[in-house]
């Protein structure tokens, strides 16, 4: 018995080798009768890498959990680990840093400040780093998400799409560790989302970029290596990369259950 | 970061200027009165070192003493007698007397006296050999020189129609006399107010203000090479105990203090309403920026999350005050000029025309206004630009995120009360108090007023809930389910709800601008659609 406990401890205090991870994260809304509980014990390790997709019908608590991983809330209980560092501890100056330096957002409504131009805004994580993008990257990347004619154009002037092409830019030119992706389709027409999605692709392909997104569209998760599926704050299926059928089927097996 | 701060203020051009203005006016009124009390010294400067000018020394009659509020006593005067023994000291080249008075007044043509508003109505002497101390300038005609004749200034000349060899009434101490105008005076570079003067020769002047054989003032130059100081140690033997000499600079300088005296009460008074007109700036200020940071939280929340810390936050709002402080402020520096000669011409319409000059703007003036907006505008900027350090990054993917409540919050009741009682005490013993002296009784009253001010802005919060139900019952009455929305709504952020009273009590709508930050990226609109996957996050909602 007592065997069994040191381990179980040990596992908890050392820092795991993945680039993400969770140890049965519970996070509490609200006190006493009307306390919900958005997730109740979450355990996962994110691999380097690859894309891996958050699935769950609405209220099922995926959003809660990209939040907790991407330090943006704080869990009830349990630990959170980003490139090898507790979040629980660290200060607002410390989480600072390591958003700089390890985390990179797809927002849903895109999020770009509106006085900005698409290249300022693209370069903008930099700026506020106080560093100087690489030339030959900002240009790469400016190239890849097709806002070459675009960068002195201000979000009002574009698209949605090409709003979240600057977004992903973003989110990739500080080269972060993570990248968390927050329904990136979601504020999008299918036509518009399936570039997007393309565009995530590549990045995890081209540049080996890790990245976690969240989702309920099943075309959006049938992109990913690995696809969570999150059901009433628990995971219950952790499933290898599969098209959109194998999804929608197993979303239907999930919710008949 | 700079820029980013920089960008977003030139994005709300209209909003930010809005605000500005607060700091124009309170900086345009500290600019006006130092322009305005500036250009009003130098042209009493201007009169007093001209009314000495080519004197090396003046002597005059002393007063006994001095009134309290700075205006002396008329001194007494001399008698002739000490002209002719100072005309015969070696080192005097020339010497002369002069009788002045400032209650000669002129008749006009409709036979009443001419009115000068208050300002003193001189009348002095001019000798032939005294030319060259004479501070007028004829612009046309002669110098009297007979018992009948007057010069006049030119302003009256050409405000009452008065032209050389026409006859004019004028009244010293006796009853009124005819004199015939042999030319019209001025004094070079500056204006005299709504003062009059009128210029008699030395014995006319003499027997009209009642000085037979007496003089006001005796002016002397000496000989080349001579000091001042050994001209000085000459005179001072022959005068008696209430006469004085002086240098002709230090004798200005005198006149100039007393006149300065009353330009000072004028110069605080104005400065104390700039200083009010500052503090309700400081206070719009610190309410728009509140509101535009509440509005903004989402643009805060969206560059925490890609890396800004909270320093960089606040830094981004306190750069906006400043910048706005910088631009308020010059721009109230010069629309102070505009403003100085509307107060003037103010103080023209009751009655307190002062001389002038060309306008004064002095070094202290820029340096005095720029300061003061620009410091008033930052320092208003510090609570707003700490409550946006507060805006959480989780705000930048939720619609309607709550402030989180400062560390100082939990002391924010007894604060406000706190606050309000020391204001009413300070208030109540200012004014109700006996035995105080008016300098510590006037600073207790403003101090008092300022807590006042404080304190019910600081409670207007706590009392939105209560006020809001009497105001809603009958709102629910009457509209049903929409006016109990009303009232809930009125009453779910009371700090909200007070804060956008107090900006609609300033005048300003500001609900066109809070699309803004949605525009183009899916807007509010999208964000309630969403909404729904949201509720189990937010079950108090």
């Amino acid at each position: 018995m007592e065997a069994a406990v040191v381990p179980a401890v040990d596992v908890a205090e050392r820092a795991p080798a993945a680039v993400v991870a969770a140890q049965d994260i519970t996070r509490r809304y609200g006190e006493g009768d009307t306390a919900v509980d958005a997730l109740r014990g979450v355990s996962l390790e994110v691999q380097r890498e690859k894309l891996t997709a958050v699935m769950g019908p609405s209220g099922s608590g995926k959003s809660t959990l990209m939040h907790i991983l991407a330090a943006l809330d704080r869990p009830t209980s349990g630990s959170v680990w980003v490139a090898g560092t507790k979040l629980g501890q660290l200060s607002d100056n410390e989480i600072t840093k390591l958003r700089r330096e390890h985390i990179g957002f797809v927002f849903q409504f895109f999020n770009l400040l509106p006085m900005l131009t698409a290249e300022e805004n693209v370069v903008l994580p930099l700026t506020i780093a106080g560093e100087k993008p690489e030339r030959e990257w900002r240009e790469q990347l400016l190239k890849t998400m097709g806002l070459d004619q675009r960068r002195t154009h201000r979000p009002a002037e574009l698209s949605g799409g090409q709003q979240q092409r600057v977004a992903i830019a973003r989110a990739l030119v500080s080269k972060p560790t993570v990248v968390f992706a927050d329904e990136p389709t979601g504020n999008l027409d299918s036509k518009t989302g399936g570039e997007i999605l393309e565009l995530l692709r590549n990045s995890v392909d081209s540049y080996g970029q890790t990245t976690v997104m969240v989702t309920h569209d099943p075309y959006a998760a049938a992109i990913a290596d690995r696809i969570l599926f999150l059901g009433d704050g628990v995971i219950v299926r952790d499933m290898p990369g599969a098209d959109a059928k194998d999804v929608i089927a197993a979303m239907d097996e999930l919710s008949q259950a | 970061m700079l820029g980013v701060a920089l960008k977003g203020l030139a994005r709300r051009k209209v909003r930010a200027s809005l605000t500005a203005i607060s700091i124009v006016l309170g900086v345009s009124m500290i600019s006006g009165t130092y322009i305005l009390t500036d250009t009003i010294n130098a042209g009493f400067h201007t009169i007093f070192t001209g009314s000495y000018q080519n004197a090396d020394v003046v002597i005059t009659g002393k007063a006994a003493f001095d009134s309290a509020n700075g205006t002396s006593v008329e001194p007494p005067t001399m008698p002739q007698s000490l002209l002719t023994e100072v005309q015969k000291l070696p080192d005097v080249a020339l010497a002369a007397g002069s009788v002045t008075t400032s209650s000669l007044k002129l008749i006009g043509k409709d036979g009443k006296v001419i009115s000068t508003g208050g300002a003193p109505a001189l009348g002095f002497s001019v000798t032939p050999r005294g030319q060259q101390f004479n501070p007028t300038k004829l612009t046309t005609g002669s110098w009297p020189s007979g018992p009948g004749q007057i010069v006049i200034d030119k302003a009256t000349a050409s405000g009452k129609g008065f032209h050389v060899g026409d006859r004019i009434g004028a009244q010293a101490f006796g009853p009124a006399r005819e004199f015939a105008i042999t030319g019209i005076a001025e004094l070079p570079n500056v204006s005299v107010g709504g003062a009059t003067f009128a210029i008699f020769d030395q014995p006319t002047a003499q027997q009209l203000f009642h000085k037979v054989g007496a003089l006001d003032a005796i002016r002397v130059q000496s000989k080349a090479g001579i000091d001042t100081s050994a001209l000085l140690s000459q005179i001072k033997p022959l005068l008696s105990d209430t006469q004085v000499v002086r240098s002709g600079t230090e004798q200005a300088k005198k006149d100039e203090q007393q006149a300065g005296g009353f330009i000072q009460i004028i110069r605080y008074a104005l400065l104390a309403f700039a200083g009010i007109a500052l503090f309700v700036g400081a206070f719009v200020i610190a309410n728009t920026l509140s509101i535009t940071i509440a509005q903004r939280m989402r643009e805060f929340a969206t560059l925490r999350t890609l890396g800004a810390s909270r320093r960089q936050v606040m830094w981004s709002v306190v750069i906006e005050a400043f910048v706005i402080g910088v631009l308020g402020s010059l721009v109230g520096l010069f629309l102070g000029l505009v403003l100085a000669k509307v107060l003037n011409a103010l103080f023209v319409a009751f009655g307190i025309d002062l001389p002038h000059g060309s306008t004064v703007f002095a070094t202290r003036t820029i340096v005095v206004s720029l300061l003061v907006g620009t410091v008033v505008t930052v320092l208003a900027s510090v609570r707003p630009a700490r409550r946006a350090t507060r805006v959480p990054p989780i705000a930048a993917v939720r619609e309607g995120s709550v402030l989180p409540p400062s560390r100082f919050a939990k002391y924010s009741t007894v604060t406000a009360l706190v606050v309000l009682a020391l204001g009413i005490v300070a208030v109540c013993i200012g004014t109700l108090a006996g035995g105080m002296a008016t300098g510590p009784r006037l600073l207790l009253i403003g101090v008092g007023v300022l807590l006042l001010f404080f304190g019910v802005s600081m409670n207007a919060p706590k009392i939105v809930r209560p006020l809001a139900s009497v105001i809603g019952k009958p709102a629910q009455a009457i509209g049903g389910a929409p006016g109990l929305l009303a009232r809930d709504n009125a009453t779910r952020n009371p700090a909200r709800t007070a804060s956008t009273a107090s900006a609609l009590m300033i005048g300003r709508d500001h609900r066109h601008e809070h699309v803004h930050p949605d525009r183009g990226a899916g807007g509010p609109v999208a964000a309630r659609q969403a909404g729904g996957q949201r509720r189990h996050r937010h079950p108090r909602r």
